[in-house]
């Protein structure tokens, strides 16, 4: 799980989203690894066991909060920090993020320089 | 009578020819050029990233390629907000793009200027704004569709009377316009305050739904005049404001709001009331729910059920609403 | 006898040139509109209204009889389509499967007493169910009553200012409900109605209720549908709402405002073609009060749904389409020629009576009437050729034009060997499918004279299901 640089999981279903968020993560030391669909985010979460897992909710095959639900719910990944990147910003879109268990969200349109610093932040705590 | 049949069945003959020709002949283009773009941008897109994270282009661009790395920040622009833009702009400049493009505002095509008008919202540079302020009173809607979305992209707060009073005109299209006022943001709240006191109802109407979404708790006051307004769509609007704004202190005003005289302004009325939990409403809305219109009456038994949940489980059988209400409180 | 057998030929080439002419006009139009569309995406920007408090919710209204095999793909999926906020309303009309029982294992089901509108009256609703999972989904339970009656029911439970009825076995893109909200987000005011394209999902790799693969069915029946398609909904239907007569919805996926359907009093229950009964009435109703208004076709690809693979399926839904288009236009038929109706009244009813309710009696008459005027000597034989060769090849042309409208505008199928298939079967088209479907077009009239009734059942593989 832990060497020398944090493992992030980057679940988007567009291209452009994913270049952008693992580009700077990338170029901030972080080894990131990409899911295109729930499906695939769930299944690298529990194969790779990331530090931290980044989750798109509108995704297809399994949306972020369904992946969140399921991260919670394992063992192995309980205490993985989750955070959604949402277009929806709706009062219920957000406490339904905060009750399937994620530990912050971002809204798009995004800055992936404040990404990374919300990311150093939760990091950093553990 | 036949030779001439037989003429156009000719005519017709080569046509079909032609036509299946042209299509093979663009598909086979379309193809090699996709293929083409997308080789090119596997390349640039490191470049195009990199400028998005602040690092300028090392060496010359050869032109083609500038224009494909410009292609993909606007891509990537629609995912960034405004801070994150800033690097990419002078990018955008470097390359006199935003110059050009405010060139083609005045093109003689409407589609050449809606799509310059477009691609300036994403370039993210300010000096745009004047000349897309007056795109929109560009005689084609699409233009001033998408000088809107720039506007609003870019963040200019210097836009927003005129963004609103076109709106209110119905020169906009109306979900571009609010978007476009929203992206502005609480930049946006010192034009909004002045225009929810203007003398057209439509323009205040829009001004106070907006304020409700962008605003706070120091504009509940002038929410609450505006519960008093002439207009019904007013009053309804200023309603739901409050209720977004969760402002506890307007609970008063807004239980005048139950006894007016149009039924959408009672049921936002009611719907605020709700929201902000005030429970010396609970005698009027029960009241409501049991003897208003459908809609009113809904809306006050959903109030009801958030404020007090045993008062409405108790009330259950005077209306369906209620009954309704109570059931979902399970 | 040889005057009149000369007189007919020559009608019957008029016929044919009004109806060519007039298709022309809608290829032209069509091409301009989705010239236009193509162009607006490069400065339109549908993301946008994806996170907007400002756009209008929907209640999606799901009639459902004797789905158990895909209902809850498909409320899955409806649940799951990008928008801001929607509810969907699923009626069980009495279904005789395990519909309801599979809604309530799969939703979590709980009984709440639903307080219903019911300004139009329906068959009774026994029970009202909302999902603990899903608080935006609704289920209704109520006795059999058909379709229009099921959607007429959620009608009465939806809490939005807009609906969208839906069929049970149609498959939505993820932003198909963005996509056909935006007229009525740009004009809230303005547009009453907006319906959107069906395409065919025969051969398509469907997950989850969604085609994640577009490809040309296997079968040549389908096939054969597909260029179709594109020939009556892009060229028709572009062409007609341009023009402000958009005359039909798709019942597979429109949009409507709610208030409106219930001024007009609902889906009618009395005809086979709900769907095109409604859009007729909505017109009426808003020119008879002088109010402006529009009702809009979005060209987008949005809506998927399975096409009849053996030609008793398909000839019957054939028959029921023209049944239905048959009864709304008599009972409409104040409208036909009369200028207070604008366009509606002077181009598109007239059409329509001509040109696709007369039409198939027409066509299938007109070589008859050219070989006995042959036969009789009033026309030669290089007439007879040159008509012959003049109606396919335009016949040809017009396919091969909406299949270039799909390509400029659209692109989805994008494998070159399916766009050969595409072209073959635009040629093929011509040979007998045409034909074939003026018979049971004439027989769809016949029976709406008759008064026939009866639905019949489409066998359905339901969704999720791989193409055999």
């Amino acid at each position: 799980m832990t060497d020398e640089k944090p493992l992030i999981l980057v679940a988007d279903d567009d291209d452009d989203i994913r270049s952008l968020v693992t580009f700077r993560l990338e170029r901030s030391g972080y080894e990131v690894v990409q899911a295109v669909d729930g499906d695939e985010a769930l299944r690298l979460a529990l194969e790779r066991i990331p530090d931290l897992a980044i989750l798109d909710v509108m995704m297809p095959k399994q949306t972020g909060y369904e992946v969140t639900r399921a991260i919670r719910a394992n063992e192995a990944t309980r205490r993985m920090p989750v955070i959604l990147l949402t277009a929806r910003v709706q009062e219920t879109d957000v406490t339904r993020g905060f009750d399937a268990g994620a530990d912050d969200y971002i809204k798009k349109p995004f800055s992936p320089q404040e990404l990374r610093a919300r990311v150093q932040a939760i990091l950093g705590r553990r | 009578m036949a030779h001439v049949l037989a003429a156009v069945a000719a005519a017709l003959g080569v046509l079909g020819v032609v036509s299946v020709c042209v299509l093979a002949l663009r598909r086979i283009q379309v193809a090699r050029a996709d293929r083409t773009t997308r080789e090119a941008e596997a390349r640039l897109r490191p470049i195009a990233l990199a400028l998005v994270d602040g690092e300028p282009v090392a060496g010359e661009l050869e032109s083609r390629d500038a224009l494909r790395v410009a292609a993909l920040l606007s891509r990537y622009a629609r995912w960034l907000n405004r801070d994150a833009r800033r690097n990419a702009a002078s990018f955008f400049e470097q390359l006199n793009a935003v110059d050009d493009a405010m060139l083609e505002l005045r093109a003689r095509r409407p589609w050449r200027r809606a799509t310059a008008a477009f691609a300036l919202g994403d370039m993210g540079s300010p000096r745009a704004v004047p000349a897309l302020v007056a795109s929109l009173d560009d005689p084609s809607r699409d233009v001033r569709a998408a000088a809107t979305r720039s506007l609003g992209r870019l963040g200019a707060a210097e836009a927003v009377e005129p963004l609103v009073h076109a709106l209110a005109s119905g020169h906009l299209p109306h979900g571009v316009a609010g978007e476009a006022l929203l992206a502005v943001g609480a930049d946006a709240l010192p034009s909004l305050r002045r225009l929810e006191r203007e003398s057209d109802a439509t323009v205040r109407a829009a001004a106070v739904e907006l304020v409700g979404l962008l605003g706070n708790a120091s504009d509940a006051p002038l929410l609450v005049e505006r519960l008093r307004d002439t207009s019904a769509e007013v009053r309804a609007k200023a309603a739901r404001a409050l209720g977004r704004l969760g402002a506890g202190d307007a609970a008063s005003a807004l239980r005048a709001g139950l006894d007016d005289r149009i039924p959408f302004v009672r049921a936002a009325a009611a719907n605020a009331l709700g929201i902000v939990g005030d429970e010396e409403a609970v005698p009027a809305l029960l009241h409501i729910a049991r003897t208003d219109r459908f809609e009113v009456a809904r809306a006050a038994a959903r109030a009801l059920a958030r404020i007090d949940p045993s008062r409405t489980r108790a009330a259950a059988d005077e209306s369906p609403h209620l009954r309704e209400a109570t059931d979902l409180l399970a | 006898m040889k005057t009149l057998l000369e007189i007919l030929a020559v009608a019957s080439l008029t016929y044919f040139a009004g109806l060519n002419l007039a298709y022309l006009a809608f290829t032209a139009i069509a091409w301009r509109g989705i010239t236009h569309h193509r162009r607006e995406r490069a400065y339109a920007g549908a993301d946008e209204t994806l996170t907007s408090p400002l756009t209008p919710p929907i209640s999606i209204l799901l009639p459902a009889y004797n789905e158990e095999a895909g209902i809850v793909e498909s409320v899955r999926s409806l649940l799951a389509l990008h928008y801001p906020q929607h509810e969907v309303i699923v009626v069980n009309d009495g279904s005789r499967d395990a519909t309801i029982e599979r809604l309530r294992g799969a939703f979590e089901l709980v009984p709440v007493r639903k307080a219903l509108r019911e300004v139009v009256l329906t068959a009774p609703i026994r029970a009202t169910y909302s999902s603990r999972r899903h608080p935006e989904l609704w289920v209704l339970d109520k006795e059999n009553g058909g379709k229009a009656d099921a959607l007429n029911a959620a009608l009465s439970a939806a809490s939005y200012p807009y609906v969208c009825a839906i069929d049970a076995d149609a498959m939505l893109e993820e932003d198909a409900l963005l996509r056909v909200a935006k007229p009525v987000l740009d004009d809230p005011e303005l547009v009453a109605a907006a319906g959107g394209i069906v395409r065919i999902a025969n051969g398509c790799r469907v997950e989850h209720g969604r085609v994640v693969d577009v490809a040309l069915p296997q079968s040549r029946l389908a096939t054969l549908q597909v260029v179709e398609y594109f020939r009556a909904f892009l060229v028709g239907r572009v062409g007609w709402s341009r023009v402000g007569a958009l005359l039909i919805i798709s019942g597979a996926f429109g949009l409507f405002r709610r208030s409106l359907v219930e001024a007009v009093g609902g889906w009618s229950t009395t005809t086979v073609g709900e769907d095109v009964e409604l859009v007729l009435r909505l017109h009426r109703y808003l020119r008879e009060r002088g109010e402006r208004y529009r009702i809009e076709f979005v060209p987008d690809p949005v809506c998927w749904t399975e096409a009849p693979e053996t030609l008793r399926v398909l000839s019957r839904q054939r028959r029921r389409w023209q049944r239905g288009l048959a009864e709304a236009l008599v009972r409409h038929r104040r409208v036909i020629g009369n200028p207070r109706y604008g366009a509606l009244g002077l181009f598109a009813f007239p059409y329509f009576l001509v040109f696709e309710l007369l039409g198939p009696l027409v066509q299938l008459l007109a070589l008859p009437f050219v070989i006995a005027a042959y036969a009789t000597g009033a026309v030669s034989l290089q007439f007879v050729a040159a008509f012959l060769v003049v109606s396919l090849l335009i016949g040809i042309l017009l396919s091969v034009s909406a299949l270039a409208l799909e390509e400029f505008g659209f692109r989805r199928h994008v494998r070159g060997v399916e766009a050969g298939r595409l072209l073959w079967y635009a040629v093929v088209e011509n040979f007998g499918y045409r034909q074939i479907n003026d018979v049971w077009r004439l027989i769809g009239l016949i029976d709406a004279i008759q008064r026939r009734a009866g639905w019949g059942e489409m066998t359905r593989r339901g969704l999720g299901a791989r193409p055999s």
